[in-house]
Protein backbone atom coordinates (compact mmCIF):
# COMPACT_ATOMS: atom_id res chain seq x y z
CA UNK A 1 0.00 0.00 0.00
CA UNK A 2 1.63 3.40 -1.31
CA UNK A 3 0.60 7.02 -2.18
CA UNK A 4 2.01 8.09 -5.45
CA UNK A 5 1.62 11.70 -6.92
CA UNK A 6 -0.23 11.40 -10.16
CA UNK A 7 -0.91 14.37 -12.97
CA UNK A 8 -4.62 14.52 -12.98
CA UNK A 9 -6.33 14.78 -16.22
CA UNK A 10 -6.83 17.60 -17.97
CA UNK A 11 -10.67 17.58 -18.57
CA UNK A 12 -11.45 15.79 -15.43
CA UNK A 13 -13.81 18.57 -14.66
CA UNK A 14 -15.54 18.25 -18.12
CA UNK A 15 -16.17 14.80 -17.54
CA UNK A 16 -17.19 15.46 -13.94
CA UNK A 17 -19.96 17.55 -15.40
CA UNK A 18 -20.64 15.52 -18.25
CA UNK A 19 -21.29 12.82 -15.48
CA UNK A 20 -23.37 14.79 -13.42
CA UNK A 21 -20.69 14.70 -10.35
CA UNK A 22 -22.08 18.10 -9.09
CA UNK A 23 -19.72 17.64 -5.55
CA UNK A 24 -16.30 16.90 -6.81
CA UNK A 25 -15.64 20.95 -5.05
CA UNK A 26 -17.50 20.79 -1.66
CA UNK A 27 -17.91 23.71 0.59
CA UNK A 28 -15.13 25.75 -1.48
CA UNK A 29 -12.56 23.19 -1.86
CA UNK A 30 -11.87 20.41 -3.67
CA UNK A 31 -13.75 17.08 -2.59
CA UNK A 32 -12.43 14.51 -5.62
CA UNK A 33 -8.74 14.50 -5.20
CA UNK A 34 -6.68 12.60 -8.03
CA UNK A 35 -3.61 15.06 -7.49
CA UNK A 36 -2.43 11.73 -5.98
CA UNK A 37 -3.59 7.61 -5.34
CA UNK A 38 -3.05 4.76 -3.60
CA UNK A 39 -2.03 1.88 -5.03
CA UNK A 40 -1.93 -1.93 -3.54
CA UNK A 41 -0.86 -5.23 -4.23
CA UNK A 42 -3.68 -7.97 -5.16
CA UNK A 43 -3.22 -9.70 -1.80
CA UNK A 44 -3.60 -6.83 -0.08
CA UNK A 45 -6.99 -6.26 -1.66
CA UNK A 46 -8.19 -9.92 -1.21
CA UNK A 47 -6.82 -10.78 1.86
CA UNK A 48 -6.76 -7.85 3.70
CA UNK A 49 -9.49 -5.64 3.31
CA UNK A 50 -12.00 -8.08 0.81
CA UNK A 51 -12.41 -11.42 3.06
CA UNK A 52 -12.44 -9.04 6.17
CA UNK A 53 -15.46 -7.11 4.90
CA UNK A 54 -17.39 -10.54 4.18
CA UNK A 55 -16.03 -11.77 7.45
CA UNK A 56 -17.38 -8.51 9.48
CA UNK A 57 -20.62 -8.57 7.49
CA UNK A 58 -21.55 -11.83 8.77
CA UNK A 59 -20.45 -11.08 12.39
CA UNK A 60 -22.52 -7.96 11.92
CA UNK A 61 -25.75 -10.41 10.76
CA UNK A 62 -24.95 -12.63 13.34
CA UNK A 63 -25.16 -9.58 16.02
CA UNK A 64 -28.73 -8.47 14.37
CA UNK A 65 -29.82 -12.04 14.70
CA UNK A 66 -29.59 -12.37 17.92
CA UNK A 67 -30.82 -8.71 18.77
CA UNK A 68 -34.03 -9.47 16.98
CA UNK A 69 -34.74 -12.15 19.32
CA UNK A 70 -33.23 -9.86 22.90
CA UNK A 71 -35.28 -6.59 23.83
CA UNK A 72 -32.04 -6.17 26.17
CA UNK A 73 -29.84 -6.22 23.26
CA UNK A 74 -31.97 -4.20 21.08
CA UNK A 75 -32.43 -1.52 24.01
CA UNK A 76 -28.13 -1.56 24.02
CA UNK A 77 -28.45 -1.09 20.44
CA UNK A 78 -29.74 2.23 20.85
CA UNK A 79 -33.07 0.86 19.29
CA UNK A 80 -36.26 2.96 20.97
CA UNK A 81 -38.30 0.38 23.15
CA UNK A 82 -41.26 1.76 20.94
CA UNK A 83 -39.83 0.40 17.72
CA UNK A 84 -38.72 -2.84 18.81
CA UNK A 85 -40.90 -5.31 17.74
CA UNK A 86 -40.76 -3.14 14.08
CA UNK A 87 -36.97 -3.79 13.83
CA UNK A 88 -37.68 -7.76 14.92
CA UNK A 89 -40.64 -8.09 12.30
CA UNK A 90 -37.89 -6.53 9.67
CA UNK A 91 -35.35 -9.01 10.45
CA UNK A 92 -37.88 -11.99 10.50
CA UNK A 93 -38.97 -10.81 7.37
CA UNK A 94 -35.68 -9.77 5.62
CA UNK A 95 -35.95 -12.23 2.36
CA UNK A 96 -38.56 -9.58 1.20
CA UNK A 97 -37.10 -6.54 2.81
CA UNK A 98 -33.68 -6.81 1.64
CA UNK A 99 -30.66 -4.66 2.41
CA UNK A 100 -29.14 -2.69 -0.57
CA UNK A 101 -25.52 -1.82 0.62
CA UNK A 102 -23.75 -0.54 3.29
CA UNK A 103 -20.09 0.84 3.91
CA UNK A 104 -17.42 -0.44 6.78
CA UNK A 105 -14.66 2.26 7.89
CA UNK A 106 -11.88 0.23 7.88
CA UNK A 107 -8.01 1.55 9.20
CA UNK A 108 -5.40 -0.29 7.22
CA UNK A 109 -1.91 0.69 6.59
CA UNK A 110 -0.47 -2.42 4.46
CA UNK A 111 0.37 -4.30 7.52
CA UNK A 112 -1.41 -6.15 9.88
CA UNK A 113 -4.99 -6.70 9.67
CA UNK A 114 -7.60 -4.11 8.70
CA UNK A 115 -9.41 -2.85 11.83
CA UNK A 116 -13.24 -2.54 11.87
CA UNK A 117 -13.73 1.56 13.05
CA UNK A 118 -17.09 1.56 12.46
CA UNK A 119 -20.55 1.11 10.08
CA UNK A 120 -22.24 2.92 8.23
CA UNK A 121 -24.85 0.11 7.49
CA UNK A 122 -27.94 3.03 7.44
CA UNK A 123 -27.01 6.18 5.18
CA UNK A 124 -23.58 5.50 3.85
CA UNK A 125 -22.82 7.91 1.12
CA UNK A 126 -19.39 8.89 -0.78
CA UNK A 127 -21.09 5.70 -3.40
CA UNK A 128 -21.02 7.66 -6.71
CA UNK A 129 -17.59 8.78 -6.30
CA UNK A 130 -16.06 5.43 -5.55
CA UNK A 131 -18.35 3.48 -7.71
CA UNK A 132 -18.61 5.64 -10.91
CA UNK A 133 -15.89 8.44 -11.17
CA UNK A 134 -12.88 6.10 -9.70
CA UNK A 135 -13.58 3.73 -12.28
CA UNK A 136 -13.91 6.45 -14.98
CA UNK A 137 -10.52 7.88 -13.76
CA UNK A 138 -9.01 4.37 -14.13
CA UNK A 139 -10.37 3.78 -17.57
CA UNK A 140 -8.89 7.15 -18.59
CA UNK A 141 -5.51 6.59 -17.39
CA UNK A 142 -4.96 3.43 -18.85
CA UNK A 143 -6.60 4.63 -22.24
CA UNK A 144 -4.11 7.53 -22.03
CA UNK A 145 -1.18 5.41 -20.89
CA UNK A 146 -0.63 7.10 -17.65
CA UNK A 147 -0.94 4.24 -15.84
CA UNK A 148 0.26 0.70 -17.38
CA UNK A 149 -2.70 -1.57 -19.02
CA UNK A 150 -3.62 -4.41 -16.42
CA UNK A 151 -3.72 -2.13 -13.95
CA UNK A 152 -6.95 -2.77 -11.42
CA UNK A 153 -8.95 -1.85 -9.12
CA UNK A 154 -11.36 -3.45 -6.81
CA UNK A 155 -14.35 -1.68 -7.72
CA UNK A 156 -17.57 -3.66 -9.22
CA UNK A 157 -19.79 -1.77 -6.99
CA UNK A 158 -21.90 -0.54 -9.18
CA UNK A 159 -22.60 -3.88 -11.13
CA UNK A 160 -23.66 -5.41 -8.09
CA UNK A 161 -25.97 -2.42 -7.00
CA UNK A 162 -27.66 -2.85 -10.04
CA UNK A 163 -28.06 -6.81 -9.95
CA UNK A 164 -29.47 -6.21 -6.27
CA UNK A 165 -31.77 -4.31 -7.38
CA UNK A 166 -32.54 -6.17 -10.06
CA UNK A 167 -33.52 -9.37 -7.80
CA UNK A 168 -36.62 -7.37 -5.72
CA UNK A 169 -39.81 -6.75 -6.52
CA UNK A 170 -40.72 -4.28 -8.76
CA UNK A 171 -44.53 -4.06 -9.06
CA UNK A 172 -44.60 -0.49 -7.73
CA UNK A 173 -42.78 2.46 -7.75
CA UNK A 174 -39.52 2.65 -5.99
CA UNK A 175 -39.78 6.39 -4.54
CA UNK A 176 -35.90 7.88 -4.01
CA UNK A 177 -35.90 9.85 -0.77
CA UNK A 178 -33.79 12.37 1.30
CA UNK A 179 -32.39 15.55 1.28
CA UNK A 180 -32.62 16.14 -2.29
CA UNK A 181 -31.10 19.72 -2.58
CA UNK A 182 -28.39 18.64 -0.16
CA UNK A 183 -25.40 18.58 -2.62
CA UNK A 184 -23.80 15.65 -1.71
CA UNK A 185 -26.93 13.56 -0.08
CA UNK A 186 -28.60 15.05 -3.06
CA UNK A 187 -25.96 13.15 -5.20
CA UNK A 188 -26.18 9.49 -3.89
CA UNK A 189 -29.99 9.92 -3.75
CA UNK A 190 -29.71 10.78 -7.87
CA UNK A 191 -27.04 8.03 -8.26
CA UNK A 192 -29.59 5.42 -6.58
CA UNK A 193 -32.17 6.70 -8.38
CA UNK A 194 -30.14 6.00 -11.81
CA UNK A 195 -29.30 2.35 -10.78
CA UNK A 196 -32.68 1.16 -10.06
CA UNK A 197 -33.95 2.81 -13.41
CA UNK A 198 -30.90 0.75 -14.94
CA UNK A 199 -32.48 -2.34 -12.99
CA UNK A 200 -35.94 -1.79 -14.30
CA UNK A 201 -37.65 0.00 -11.53
CA UNK A 202 -39.85 3.12 -12.58
CA UNK A 203 -38.32 5.92 -9.62
CA UNK A 204 -39.69 8.38 -7.77
CA UNK A 205 -37.47 11.06 -6.28
CA UNK A 206 -38.89 12.94 -3.48
CA UNK A 207 -37.88 15.24 -0.55
CA UNK A 208 -37.97 13.45 2.86
CA UNK A 209 -39.71 16.36 4.40
CA UNK A 210 -42.61 16.18 1.36
CA UNK A 211 -43.79 12.13 2.04
CA UNK A 212 -47.21 13.04 3.33
CA UNK A 213 -49.62 10.00 5.16
CA UNK A 214 -53.43 9.24 4.01
CA UNK A 215 -56.22 8.09 6.57
CA UNK A 216 -55.24 4.44 6.66
CA UNK A 217 -51.81 5.48 7.73
CA UNK A 218 -50.05 4.45 4.49
CA UNK A 219 -47.34 6.94 3.50
CA UNK A 220 -47.94 9.12 -0.07
CA UNK A 221 -46.13 11.13 -2.30
CA UNK A 222 -46.55 14.69 -3.48
CA UNK A 223 -48.95 12.87 -6.67
CA UNK A 224 -51.12 11.47 -3.33
CA UNK A 225 -49.85 8.20 -4.84
CA UNK A 226 -49.23 5.26 -2.03
CA UNK A 227 -45.17 5.10 -1.42
CA UNK A 228 -45.16 0.96 -1.54
CA UNK A 229 -41.19 0.46 -1.32
CA UNK A 230 -38.85 3.52 -0.43
CA UNK A 231 -34.92 4.16 -0.34
CA UNK A 232 -34.90 6.55 1.93
CA UNK A 233 -31.26 8.63 2.48
CA UNK A 234 -32.48 9.08 5.85
CA UNK A 235 -31.34 7.68 9.28
CA UNK A 236 -33.41 5.29 10.85
CA UNK A 237 -32.84 6.87 14.44
CA UNK A 238 -34.06 10.52 13.23
CA UNK A 239 -37.07 8.66 11.42
CA UNK A 240 -38.07 6.72 14.89
CA UNK A 241 -38.01 9.87 16.78
CA UNK A 242 -40.32 12.05 13.92
CA UNK A 243 -43.98 12.71 13.47
CA UNK A 244 -44.46 9.85 11.67
CA UNK A 245 -42.48 7.59 13.96
CA UNK A 246 -45.41 6.02 15.16
CA UNK A 247 -47.09 4.99 11.66
CA UNK A 248 -44.41 3.30 10.77
CA UNK A 249 -45.13 -0.12 11.51
CA UNK A 250 -48.88 -0.05 10.10
CA UNK A 251 -47.48 1.89 7.19
CA UNK A 252 -47.12 -1.47 5.02
CA UNK A 253 -43.90 0.62 3.29
CA UNK A 254 -40.97 -1.55 2.11
CA UNK A 255 -38.40 0.40 3.25
CA UNK A 256 -34.53 0.48 2.28
CA UNK A 257 -32.55 0.05 4.11
CA UNK A 258 -35.17 -1.97 5.44
CA UNK A 259 -35.61 -1.12 9.83
CA UNK A 260 -33.34 -4.23 10.67
CA UNK A 261 -29.93 -1.96 9.49
CA UNK A 262 -31.05 0.21 12.59
CA UNK A 263 -29.70 -2.46 14.34
CA UNK A 264 -26.11 -2.51 12.65
CA UNK A 265 -25.80 2.12 12.02
CA UNK A 266 -25.17 2.32 15.33
CA UNK A 267 -21.32 2.38 17.55
CA UNK A 268 -22.84 0.20 19.95
CA UNK A 269 -22.38 -2.84 17.43
CA UNK A 270 -18.31 -1.69 18.38
CA UNK A 271 -18.76 -2.85 22.07
CA UNK A 272 -21.31 -5.91 21.34
CA UNK A 273 -19.06 -6.95 18.81
CA UNK A 274 -15.83 -7.69 20.70
CA UNK A 275 -18.15 -9.15 23.53
CA UNK A 276 -19.23 -11.78 21.05
CA UNK A 277 -16.04 -12.06 19.23
CA UNK A 278 -13.28 -11.06 21.97
CA UNK A 279 -9.90 -10.67 20.53
CA UNK A 280 -11.04 -11.19 16.31
CA UNK A 281 -8.42 -9.53 14.37
CA UNK A 282 -10.31 -7.33 12.72
CA UNK A 283 -12.03 -5.63 15.52
CA UNK A 284 -10.35 -2.97 18.37
CA UNK A 285 -11.34 -3.79 21.83
CA UNK A 286 -14.32 -1.41 22.56
CA UNK A 287 -16.71 -0.65 25.74
CA UNK A 288 -19.61 1.32 26.18
CA UNK A 289 -18.21 4.14 28.20
CA UNK A 290 -19.60 3.25 31.22
CA UNK A 291 -18.40 -0.21 31.18
CA UNK A 292 -15.44 0.14 34.19
CA UNK A 293 -13.26 -1.88 31.75
CA UNK A 294 -12.98 1.33 29.27
CA UNK A 295 -11.13 3.05 31.84
CA UNK A 296 -8.60 0.52 30.85
CA UNK A 297 -8.25 2.10 27.25
CA UNK A 298 -4.92 4.37 27.39
CA UNK A 299 -5.24 5.43 23.45
CA UNK A 300 -8.64 5.28 22.68
CA UNK A 301 -11.48 7.01 20.52
CA UNK A 302 -14.68 8.03 22.20
CA UNK A 303 -17.97 7.89 19.79
CA UNK A 304 -21.63 8.69 20.15
CA UNK A 305 -23.59 6.38 19.26
CA UNK A 306 -25.26 8.24 16.35
CA UNK A 307 -23.19 10.69 14.32
CA UNK A 308 -21.90 11.33 11.28
CA UNK A 309 -18.74 12.82 9.63
CA UNK A 310 -17.21 12.47 12.54
CA UNK A 311 -18.98 14.90 14.52
CA UNK A 312 -18.81 14.60 18.49
CA UNK A 313 -15.54 12.38 18.42
CA UNK A 314 -12.73 12.77 20.61
CA UNK A 315 -9.61 11.12 19.89
CA UNK A 316 -7.60 10.67 22.86
CA UNK A 317 -3.84 9.73 21.97
CA UNK A 318 -0.44 9.80 23.92
CA UNK A 319 -2.04 11.88 26.11
CA UNK A 320 -2.94 14.09 23.89
CA UNK A 321 -6.93 15.12 22.75
CA UNK A 322 -8.36 15.80 19.61
CA UNK A 323 -11.88 16.85 19.55
CA UNK A 324 -14.74 17.25 16.54
CA UNK A 325 -17.75 19.39 17.50
CA UNK A 326 -21.32 18.46 16.79
CA UNK A 327 -24.55 17.93 17.78
CA UNK A 328 -24.70 14.67 18.96
CA UNK A 329 -23.13 15.54 22.73
CA UNK A 330 -25.95 14.42 24.73
CA UNK A 331 -26.54 10.40 24.21
CA UNK A 332 -24.68 7.56 24.89
CA UNK A 333 -20.99 7.10 23.93
CA UNK A 334 -18.55 4.04 23.28
CA UNK A 335 -14.67 3.95 23.59
CA UNK A 336 -12.44 2.25 21.36
CA UNK A 337 -9.33 1.21 21.25
CA UNK A 338 -7.15 3.56 19.09
CA UNK A 339 -5.30 2.42 15.95
CA UNK A 340 -2.79 3.86 13.42
CA UNK A 341 -4.29 5.28 9.86
CA UNK A 342 -2.11 4.52 6.97
CA UNK A 343 -0.36 7.98 7.19
CA UNK A 344 1.72 10.43 4.93
CA UNK A 345 3.09 14.14 5.37
CA UNK A 346 0.08 14.64 3.21
CA UNK A 347 -2.54 12.61 6.06
CA UNK A 348 -4.45 10.27 7.19
CA UNK A 349 -6.49 7.65 4.83
CA UNK A 350 -9.52 5.35 5.69
CA UNK A 351 -10.80 2.70 3.69
CA UNK A 352 -14.34 2.95 2.85
CA UNK A 353 -15.30 -0.88 1.94
CA UNK A 354 -18.52 -1.54 0.22
CA UNK A 355 -21.20 -4.02 1.08
CA UNK A 356 -23.61 -4.68 -1.89
CA UNK A 357 -26.32 -7.31 -0.47
CA UNK A 358 -23.99 -9.55 1.15
CA UNK A 359 -20.86 -9.36 -0.86
CA UNK A 360 -18.03 -6.78 -0.84
CA UNK A 361 -17.68 -5.56 -4.05
CA UNK A 362 -15.01 -2.34 -3.83
CA UNK A 363 -13.27 0.56 -1.73
CA UNK A 364 -13.51 4.53 -1.69
CA UNK A 365 -10.41 6.35 0.09
CA UNK A 366 -11.12 9.23 1.96
CA UNK A 367 -8.02 11.24 3.09
CA UNK A 368 -8.15 14.00 6.20
CA UNK A 369 -5.26 16.13 7.57
CA UNK A 370 -7.26 15.14 10.91
CA UNK A 371 -6.91 11.75 12.46
CA UNK A 372 -10.62 11.95 12.24
CA UNK A 373 -12.03 11.78 9.08
CA UNK A 374 -14.74 14.37 8.42
CA UNK A 375 -16.82 15.82 6.03
CA UNK A 376 -14.03 17.93 4.41
CA UNK A 377 -11.83 15.00 4.03
CA UNK A 378 -10.90 14.14 0.24
CA UNK A 379 -11.83 11.30 -1.87
CA UNK A 380 -8.34 9.49 -3.57
CA UNK A 381 -8.62 7.25 -6.47
CA UNK A 382 -6.48 3.90 -6.05
CA UNK A 383 -5.68 1.25 -8.20
CA UNK A 384 -4.37 -2.30 -7.86
CA UNK A 385 -0.85 -2.63 -9.14
CA UNK A 386 -0.81 -5.00 -12.34
CA UNK B 1 -10.06 -8.86 -12.71
CA UNK B 2 -11.18 -7.03 -9.47
CA UNK B 3 -13.32 -3.97 -11.30
CA UNK B 4 -16.20 -4.61 -13.56
CA UNK B 5 -15.65 -4.03 -17.69
CA UNK B 6 -18.41 -2.28 -18.22
CA UNK B 7 -20.91 0.33 -16.43
CA UNK B 8 -23.70 2.47 -17.47
CA UNK B 9 -23.91 6.12 -16.33
CA UNK B 10 -27.04 7.95 -16.61
CA UNK B 11 -26.92 12.05 -16.60
CA UNK B 12 -27.08 12.03 -12.64
CA UNK B 13 -30.49 13.62 -11.82
CA UNK B 14 -30.63 14.50 -15.49
CA UNK B 15 -32.72 12.82 -18.06
CA UNK B 16 -32.69 9.59 -17.49
CA UNK B 17 -33.89 10.20 -14.32
CA UNK B 18 -36.44 12.15 -15.15
CA UNK B 19 -38.17 11.57 -18.27
CA UNK B 20 -38.76 7.77 -18.09
CA UNK B 21 -41.18 7.82 -15.73
CA UNK B 22 -44.14 8.66 -13.44
CA UNK B 23 -47.42 7.76 -14.93
CA UNK B 24 -48.09 4.61 -16.92
CA UNK B 25 -49.13 5.85 -20.01
CA UNK B 26 -52.73 6.43 -19.94
CA UNK B 27 -52.96 4.92 -23.79
CA UNK B 28 -51.98 1.81 -24.59
CA UNK B 29 -51.56 2.49 -27.78
CA UNK B 30 -51.50 -0.02 -30.95
CA UNK B 31 -51.66 -3.47 -29.74
CA UNK B 32 -48.81 -5.54 -29.87
CA UNK B 33 -48.37 -8.59 -32.14
CA UNK B 34 -49.59 -11.35 -30.54
CA UNK B 35 -46.43 -13.03 -30.79
CA UNK B 36 -44.55 -11.04 -29.75
CA UNK B 37 -44.43 -9.52 -25.72
CA UNK B 38 -43.21 -5.86 -24.13
CA UNK B 39 -42.57 -5.76 -20.88
CA UNK B 40 -41.45 -2.33 -20.37
CA UNK B 41 -43.00 1.14 -19.17
CA UNK B 42 -46.50 0.08 -17.44
CA UNK B 43 -44.31 -1.25 -14.25
CA UNK B 44 -41.04 -2.51 -14.19
CA UNK B 45 -40.02 -4.82 -17.00
CA UNK B 46 -39.17 -8.19 -15.12
CA UNK B 47 -42.56 -7.86 -12.84
CA UNK B 48 -44.34 -7.13 -16.04
CA UNK B 49 -43.21 -10.66 -17.26
CA UNK B 50 -43.64 -12.23 -14.06
CA UNK B 51 -47.51 -10.88 -14.48
CA UNK B 52 -47.25 -12.59 -17.66
CA UNK B 53 -47.10 -15.97 -16.12
CA UNK B 54 -43.21 -16.09 -16.81
CA UNK B 55 -41.03 -17.36 -14.07
CA UNK B 56 -39.24 -14.38 -12.09
CA UNK B 57 -35.62 -16.28 -13.19
CA UNK B 58 -36.54 -16.91 -16.79
CA UNK B 59 -37.88 -12.87 -16.25
CA UNK B 60 -34.75 -11.70 -14.77
CA UNK B 61 -32.51 -13.81 -17.62
CA UNK B 62 -34.49 -12.52 -20.21
CA UNK B 63 -33.99 -8.60 -19.28
CA UNK B 64 -30.42 -9.64 -18.25
CA UNK B 65 -29.65 -10.72 -22.08
CA UNK B 66 -31.81 -7.92 -23.57
CA UNK B 67 -29.69 -5.64 -21.38
CA UNK B 68 -25.82 -7.30 -22.60
CA UNK B 69 -27.59 -6.93 -26.33
CA UNK B 70 -28.49 -3.28 -25.22
CA UNK B 71 -24.52 -3.05 -24.21
CA UNK B 72 -23.33 -4.27 -27.06
CA UNK B 73 -25.44 -3.09 -29.75
CA UNK B 74 -26.83 0.17 -28.78
CA UNK B 75 -26.34 2.57 -31.52
CA UNK B 76 -23.27 5.22 -29.93
CA UNK B 77 -23.48 8.87 -30.19
CA UNK B 78 -21.14 11.83 -29.77
CA UNK B 79 -23.67 14.42 -27.90
CA UNK B 80 -26.96 13.28 -26.29
CA UNK B 81 -28.91 15.25 -28.51
CA UNK B 82 -27.78 13.70 -32.11
CA UNK B 83 -28.84 10.60 -29.70
CA UNK B 84 -32.18 11.85 -29.04
CA UNK B 85 -32.79 12.88 -32.58
CA UNK B 86 -31.67 10.18 -34.20
CA UNK B 87 -33.49 7.09 -31.46
CA UNK B 88 -36.75 9.22 -30.67
CA UNK B 89 -35.13 8.13 -27.02
CA UNK B 90 -34.42 9.68 -23.95
CA UNK B 91 -30.37 9.47 -23.83
CA UNK B 92 -27.59 8.77 -20.98
CA UNK B 93 -24.12 9.08 -21.16
CA UNK B 94 -21.78 6.15 -21.29
CA UNK B 95 -18.38 6.35 -21.28
CA UNK B 96 -16.12 5.57 -23.96
CA UNK B 97 -14.29 2.57 -24.62
CA UNK B 98 -10.23 2.13 -25.09
CA UNK B 99 -10.15 2.56 -28.90
CA UNK B 100 -13.32 4.36 -29.88
CA UNK B 101 -11.54 7.40 -30.87
CA UNK B 102 -13.61 9.34 -28.64
CA UNK B 103 -11.59 11.35 -26.49
CA UNK B 104 -13.73 13.19 -23.88
CA UNK B 105 -14.58 9.99 -22.44
CA UNK B 106 -18.10 10.09 -23.19
CA UNK B 107 -20.87 9.26 -25.48
CA UNK B 108 -24.25 8.82 -25.75
CA UNK B 109 -27.00 5.97 -25.28
CA UNK B 110 -30.49 5.38 -25.59
CA UNK B 111 -31.82 4.38 -22.33
CA UNK B 112 -33.05 1.04 -22.37
CA UNK B 113 -36.84 0.89 -21.07
CA UNK B 114 -37.38 -2.92 -21.30
CA UNK B 115 -37.42 -6.30 -23.32
CA UNK B 116 -39.36 -7.65 -26.05
CA UNK B 117 -39.82 -11.18 -26.56
CA UNK B 118 -40.19 -12.24 -30.14
CA UNK B 119 -40.53 -15.89 -31.43
CA UNK B 120 -37.36 -17.43 -33.21
CA UNK B 121 -38.15 -16.65 -36.63
CA UNK B 122 -40.30 -19.32 -38.37
CA UNK B 123 -40.74 -20.62 -35.35
CA UNK B 124 -44.02 -19.35 -33.97
CA UNK B 125 -46.00 -21.78 -31.53
CA UNK B 126 -42.89 -23.68 -30.67
CA UNK B 127 -41.84 -21.39 -27.82
CA UNK B 128 -38.02 -20.76 -28.81
CA UNK B 129 -38.13 -16.79 -28.78
CA UNK B 130 -35.07 -14.01 -28.26
CA UNK B 131 -35.41 -11.17 -25.83
CA UNK B 132 -34.14 -7.96 -27.14
CA UNK B 133 -33.91 -4.42 -25.55
CA UNK B 134 -36.64 -1.94 -26.31
CA UNK B 135 -36.68 1.81 -26.06
CA UNK B 136 -39.49 4.06 -24.82
CA UNK B 137 -40.41 6.66 -27.99
CA UNK B 138 -40.48 10.43 -26.23
CA UNK B 139 -42.44 11.66 -29.10
CA UNK B 140 -45.51 8.47 -29.33
CA UNK B 141 -45.96 8.24 -25.21
CA UNK B 142 -46.33 5.04 -24.23
CA UNK B 143 -44.73 3.12 -27.38
CA UNK B 144 -41.59 1.51 -27.70
CA UNK B 145 -39.15 0.55 -30.31
CA UNK B 146 -37.21 -2.41 -30.91
CA UNK B 147 -33.04 -2.29 -30.92
CA UNK B 148 -33.33 -3.09 -34.51
CA UNK B 149 -35.50 -0.17 -35.49
CA UNK B 150 -34.12 2.61 -34.26
CA UNK B 151 -33.07 4.99 -36.54
CA UNK B 152 -31.34 2.85 -39.34
CA UNK B 153 -31.64 1.53 -42.47
CA UNK B 154 -31.01 -2.41 -42.84
CA UNK B 155 -27.78 -1.11 -44.67
CA UNK B 156 -26.02 0.02 -41.81
CA UNK B 157 -26.65 -4.05 -40.40
CA UNK B 158 -23.22 -4.92 -40.90
CA UNK B 159 -21.95 -1.83 -38.12
CA UNK B 160 -23.94 -2.53 -35.67
CA UNK B 161 -22.20 -4.99 -34.19
CA UNK B 162 -18.85 -4.44 -32.41
CA UNK B 163 -19.68 -3.14 -28.91
CA UNK B 164 -19.48 0.45 -28.09
CA UNK B 165 -18.24 2.89 -30.88
CA UNK B 166 -18.72 0.23 -33.37
CA UNK B 167 -19.48 2.66 -36.17
CA UNK B 168 -22.99 4.33 -35.48
CA UNK B 169 -23.17 7.77 -35.91
CA UNK B 170 -25.76 10.35 -36.05
CA UNK B 171 -26.84 10.19 -39.43
CA UNK B 172 -30.03 12.31 -39.12
CA UNK B 173 -32.22 9.47 -40.28
CA UNK B 174 -35.68 9.30 -38.24
CA UNK B 175 -36.07 6.45 -36.26
CA UNK B 176 -39.04 3.99 -37.69
CA UNK B 177 -42.50 5.10 -35.98
CA UNK B 178 -42.77 3.40 -32.65
CA UNK B 179 -45.79 0.84 -32.42
CA UNK B 180 -44.49 -1.79 -29.64
CA UNK B 181 -46.64 -0.99 -26.85
CA UNK B 182 -46.17 -2.48 -23.43
CA UNK B 183 -47.89 -5.24 -21.69
CA UNK B 184 -50.57 -4.58 -19.03
CA UNK B 185 -49.18 -3.77 -15.93
CA UNK B 186 -50.59 -5.44 -12.88
CA UNK B 187 -52.92 -3.48 -10.43
CA UNK B 188 -52.87 -2.73 -6.79
CA UNK B 189 -49.30 -1.10 -6.87
CA UNK B 190 -49.18 2.69 -5.47
CA UNK B 191 -53.10 3.49 -5.29
CA UNK B 192 -54.03 6.78 -5.45
CA UNK B 193 -55.65 8.28 -2.17
CA UNK B 194 -55.61 11.27 -0.48
CA UNK B 195 -53.18 12.44 2.14
CA UNK B 196 -54.02 13.74 5.43
CA UNK B 197 -50.61 15.35 6.62
CA UNK B 198 -47.49 15.95 5.38
CA UNK B 199 -43.67 17.22 6.60
CA UNK B 200 -44.02 14.36 8.74
CA UNK B 201 -40.44 13.49 8.16
CA UNK B 202 -37.57 15.75 8.25
CA UNK B 203 -37.68 17.89 11.22
CA UNK B 204 -34.57 15.95 12.82
CA UNK B 205 -32.25 17.52 10.32
CA UNK B 206 -30.80 18.08 6.80
CA UNK B 207 -28.70 15.65 4.91
CA UNK B 208 -28.47 12.24 7.04
CA UNK B 209 -25.74 10.84 4.97
CA UNK B 210 -22.27 9.55 6.15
Amino acid sequence: MRRHLIEERPHWRATAETFGFRFADMYGTKYWDESAMIAFTLEEIERHIEDPSGDLHQMCLELADRAAADERLLARLGIPGAHHAYVAASWRNRAQEPSLYGRFDLAYNGTGPAKLLEYNADTPTGLYEAAVFQWLWLEDCVRSGALPPGTDQFNSIQEHLVERLCLMPQTSILHVAGAVDNVEDGGTLSYVADCALQAGFRVKMLAMSDIGLDAQGRFTDLDDLVIDRMFKLHPWEWMFGEAYGEHLAQSDCAMMEPPWKAMLSTKAILPLLWEMFPGHPNLLPAYFEDDPRAQGLRDYARKPLFSREGENVTLVRHGRTETVDGPHGAGRFVVQAATPLFQTRHGHVVIGSWIVGDTPCGIGLREDTSAITMNMSRFIPHIITP
Amino acid sequence: MKRSDFIAIGVVCGAAATALLWHRPNDPGTPAAPEEMVFAGGSSAVDDCVGAGIGRNTCAADYQRALAAHQAQAPVFTSAEGCQVATDSTCEARPAAAGSGVSAGAVFVPVMAGFVLSPLRGQTGSGAYVSTPVYASRTTRGSYRALADLGRDKDDQSSATGGAGGGWSSNGKRPRPATLSPYAPSAGANVKTSSVSRHGFGSSGFGGGG
